[in-house]
């Protein structure tokens, strides 16, 4: 394997879970010169019944959202001392993390166990299971363990 | 947790290319000077137990497990000239039982920091994108696992 630079895939959202898969990744896998692609796929907004003003309104908080969590990136990247960047997309979240790692050559894809979900039925959330399955690349799923 | 501490790491190994490919893998990417790597092995009595054996002859079964407990010698001998090799400290572990319950309880025991395992097996079948083992340990799994997809897998899309 080269010994040049990676680029790392990240899937974050704003559950701890993701939090957690970064500092994982810090611990435990990062190297000199690794990129971070920080993928972050915002929940779906649905807009059919909406009118323009509520529309308006919703785009207006995903917007302010989606600065919050790149600010709050940007601040564990700066702190870490890693470069990195953003990139987010629309539509199905496993599939554009799928997407996206593979338009930027990531070599890995990190994912938490799951994320902002409510439904805590299954072990393994449904975008890191679609991520795992789909992936052309190894995936890290980073478990929040029980000691 | 220090940077430069020792780390126990389980890599899933069953001879086939995929567990290879994961072990190389996690050795190019991942690995660090202390980790201590357990390669565990974990035999399916395979030929014998799934040959369907109509006339089945005392001696021709003996023989067959002889043979399958030669190879699985053979497979773990292999195992440990591949650590040698790479310089890395750590060791092969085999032990029998439902492959996906055995890796998580040896992690487990090893106080693993994570788990490597390939997409799939020896299996030749390829209907799913996970193999039944790799699908076991993401899910029942306590600690990160490394899914290591090998590109080869691919080739029927």
């Amino acid at each position: 394997m080269s010994e040049g630079k990676r680029v790392v895939a990240i899937a974050i959202d704003e559950s701890e879970y993701a939090e957690y898969a970064l500092q994982w990744f810090l611990q435990h896998v990062r190297r000199q010169d690794d990129y971070l692609l920080l993928i972050h796929v915002p929940e779906a907004y649905d807009f059919s019944m909406a009118s323009p003003a509520v529309v308006d309104q919703l785009l207006k908080d995903l917007e302010k959202r989606v600065n919050k969590l790149e600010g709050k990136y940007r601040d564990l990247l700066k702190d870490a001392g890693i470069n990195g960047k953003f990139r987010t997309g629309g539509g199905k979240p496993g599939e554009i993390i799928c997407q996206i790692a593979a338009e930027e050559n990531a070599a890995l894809i990190i994912t938490g166990t799951r994320g902002l979900g409510k439904i805590r039925r299954t072990f393994l959330g449904s975008v890191s299971d679609f991520v795992v399955h789909h992936s052309k690349v190894p995936v890290l799923v980073c478990r929040k363990g029980s000691p | 947790m220090a940077e430069s501490s020792e780390r126990a790491v389980v890599i899933a190994m069953d001879g086939s290319e995929h567990s290879t490919f994961a072990f190389d893998w996690y050795f190019d990417n991942v690995h660090k000077e202390n980790d201590r790597v357990i390669l565990l092995h974990v035999p399916e009595y395979r030929t014998v137990v799934q040959s369907p054996m109509v006339m089945a002859d005392v001696s021709v079964i003996t023989d067959l497990m002889q043979e399958e407990e030669k190879r699985i010698k053979d497979y773990l001998e292999l195992l440990g000239n591949s650590l040698k090799a790479k310089g890395v400290g750590g060791k092969v572990k085999s032990c029998g039982g439902n492959p996906g319950e055995v890796i998580i309880r040896v992690a487990k025991e090893e106080n693993a920091a994570f788990i490597v395992t390939g997409t799939r097996g020896m299996g030749t079948i390829r209907r799913t994108l996970l193999g039944s083992i790799s699908d076991y340990i993401i899910h029942h799994s306590h600690i990160p696992v490394l899914v290591c997809r090998h590109k080869d897998s691919h080739k029927s899309h």
